[in-house]
């Protein structure tokens, strides 16, 4: 059964707004004081989803966005979520075509972007987590990852001057336990909103694309380029899982890993579009260097496999000419949201090395 | 007090007894409950996802396509149950038969049916004009549905995608994707007669529906799987489709308690 959505109401003490984000309470927090709810309301986008075991606070965000850049929960002391998760690439990891752990060990698949993942359904590229207090409990002890215990990220975290204060305003318990860290990390995580690209202001009669990015935009929202049903409009991504005819069989099998259906073999999930252009290289294992590259490949129909997804033109391709790849690939552009990546909010707390 | 007086006092203590009792009764909701749950198969086979050896044309032996159902999605609105009573709903309800491990029907229930006598179901397949809204459906869970503006907006009212093997022997896709095309609508209204009941206070009775899905491609009109497979921009396939699945696609079976069993 579906409602039209309700916007979100309640006694929100902090209010983001686009562009960028406005913090309208500031200041240290009194003890005892509890903390201070925060809706965060997007022009164009449904009410976030409400998460009633994990509410949003300022000092729950404040204490998330410290955690993230810490390298403090990493075994070596050298890396951070932060690491992997750069907000100048939209929340990957640049040019890497796979993620690297502190031990120097390639992991198997691209580092996701972290971009409106409040709105998330599963995380991870096989969706593999259901929420992002889930998908934070992971890289922490994954030994290809930051590969420290949760038993020695707690103690090292109540042992440290600052945090278990930062823990009680937010949490009102001065205990850090890896559950209260990987609700304040997802707290911030959901933050990280992004809807204010050229597109969005096209969208609102704020500016003019140009005649590239307008015959892109055609290209991407009609069957000719076909983008659209796995990155329909609004959030980029339908949220599916798809065997997009990248390979003829699977090294990495994806979403069957989760599911254990063998029609799941080789699907990984649609990523946002949104801030595409920052987050080279493409799919699932960094293959493609360039979004001309991933726009060729649609377009020349990719491979055949007993579950490749009906989308996939295979053998027949989409038969764009290379002016329209290149006008896909303008309008893909108009997707980015410079405020996004340059947001004082979404960075480091900490002075650069 | 007078005998008269004792009379008039033990009928006011009586009354005062018997009406609220009264008032009880009637204040007790006149409703029951119908689930409408809906089934699928193929012709005379059952329903199975992803598996590839359906024929498309059984009627037609030398045709030799088969193909699988690997998704099915649709929207059911506008769903109306009337006969001696009536009952109204305009929810929007989205069916995924595809995106689920087993048991492949959705039920639809409806706990505030009042209660009387009923013999027909009128829904709408898809969503009418009015409803069909950009935005108007709860994201992102139904932005896998959304239809761009740019090919006539709102939602998709169906995807039905899979594979097919043509003559050649070529293992081919289709992707039957239905909705408002830049020049119209294609939304439909299916009504469906079934033996009539009488819905009691309190309980309830289940209406089954079931979706023939290869009467989409084969009644009134044949329809062959296009190559290149896109057709939400076509308006004759989308015009056939709609024929067809106002034609013959949903029949209603005999309504029976849950409790029913042969």
């Amino acid at each position: 059964m579906i409602r039209n959505p309700s916007r979100a109401t309640g006694p929100a003490l902090i209010i983001a707004l686009l562009p960028g984000l406005f913090w309208a309470c500031g200041g240290s927090t009194e003890p005892g004081t509890p903390p201070e709810p925060v809706t965060i309301v997007v022009p164009g986008f449904p009410p976030m989803p409400e998460t009633p075991d994990n509410p949003l606070t300022r000092q729950g965000i404040e204490l998330g966005r410290r955690l993230f850049y810490d390298p403090i929960l990493s075994g070596d002391h050298t890396q951070s979520c932060g690491s992997c998760h750069a907000p100048e690439f939209a929340f990957t990891d640049h040019g890497k075509r796979v993620s690297v752990g502190i031990d120097d060990i390639e992991g198997t698949r691209s580092t996701p972007a972290i971009i409106n993942a409040a709105w998330s359904v599963d995380l991870f590229w096989d969706g593999r987590a259901e929420d992002l207090e889930e998908q934070a409990m992971g890289p922490v002890p994954n030994p290809i990852e930051m590969h420290l215990e949760w038993e020695e990220a707690e103690r090292r975290l109540q042992a440290h001057a600052e945090y278990p204060a930062m823990f009680q305003a937010a949490f009102g318990t001065d205990k850090a336990t890896a559950g209260l860290t990987v609700k304040a990390i997802a707290q911030f995580e959901r933050t990280l909103v992004s809807g204010n690209s050229r597109y969005d202001r096209w969208k609102r009669g704020l500016l003019e694309l140009g005649s590239s990015e307008l015959r892109g935009m055609t290209l991407f929202f009609t069957e000719r380029g076909d983008c659209f049903h796995c990155h329909p409009d609004g959030f980029f991504t339908d949220q599916l899982y798809h065997n997009t005819g990248l390979d003829a069989s699977f090294e990495d099998i994806g979403r069957e890993e989760v599911t254990g259906h063998a029609f799941d073999r080789g699907k990984f999930k649609s990523p946002t579009l949104r801030n595409i252009a920052f987050t080279a290289p493409y799919m699932h294992d960094g293959r493609f260097d360039t979004l001309e590259d991933a726009v060729k490949h649609y377009n020349n129909g990719g491979v055949g496999s007993p579950n490749v997804d009906p989308l996939i033109r295979v053998g027949t391709g989409l038969g764009l000419d290379p002016q329209d790849v290149l006008d896909i690939v303008a309008f893909l552009h108009a997707l980015s949201d410079s405020s996004f990546i340059t947001n004082p909010d979404f960075a480091s707390p900490f002075p650069a090395p | 007090m007078s005998r008269h007086i004792r009379t008039l006092v033990l009928v006011a203590v009586l009354a005062g007894l018997i009406v609220p009792l009264g008032c009880g009764d009637s204040n007790t909701p006149q409703i029951g409950r119908i689930d409408v749950i809906f089934t699928y198969k193929v012709g005379a086979a059952p329903f199975f996802p992803e598996s590839l050896n359906y024929f498309l044309h059984p009627e037609d032996p030398s045709d030799g396509v088969v193909f699988s159902i690997d998704t099915l999605k649709y929207y059911v609105s506008r769903l109306r149950i009337t006969g001696g009573s009536s009952f109204a709903s305009d929810l929007i309800h989205r069916m995924d038969v595809t995106n689920q491990s087993s048991a492949y029907e959705n039920v639809l229930s409806f706990t505030s049916v009042p209660a009387g006598n009923y013999k027909e179901i009128t829904f709408t397949f898809g969503l009418d004009d009015e409803q069909n809204v950009a935005g108007a459906l709860l994201s992102p869970d139904n932005d896998d549905m959304i239809w761009p503006e740019q090919m006539g907006d709102g939602y998709h009212y169906m995807k039905m995608e899979g594979r097919w093997i043509d003559a050649a022997g070529d293992t081919l896709t289709y992707l039957t994707h239905t909705g408002r095309t830049l020049q119209g609508s294609y939304f439909f209204t299916v009504t469906l007669p079934f033996a009539q009941f009488d819905l009691g206070v309190g309980k309830t009775m289940r209406i089954p529906i079931n979706m023939d899905i290869l009467q989409w491609y084969n009644n009134p009109n044949k329809y062959d799987f296009p190559t290149p497979p896109a057709i939400m921009g076509d308006d004759a396939r989308q015009a056939v489709i709609q024929e067809n699945g106002k034609n013959a696609v949903f029949i209603a079976g005999t309504p029976i308690p849950p409790d029913f069993e042969n």
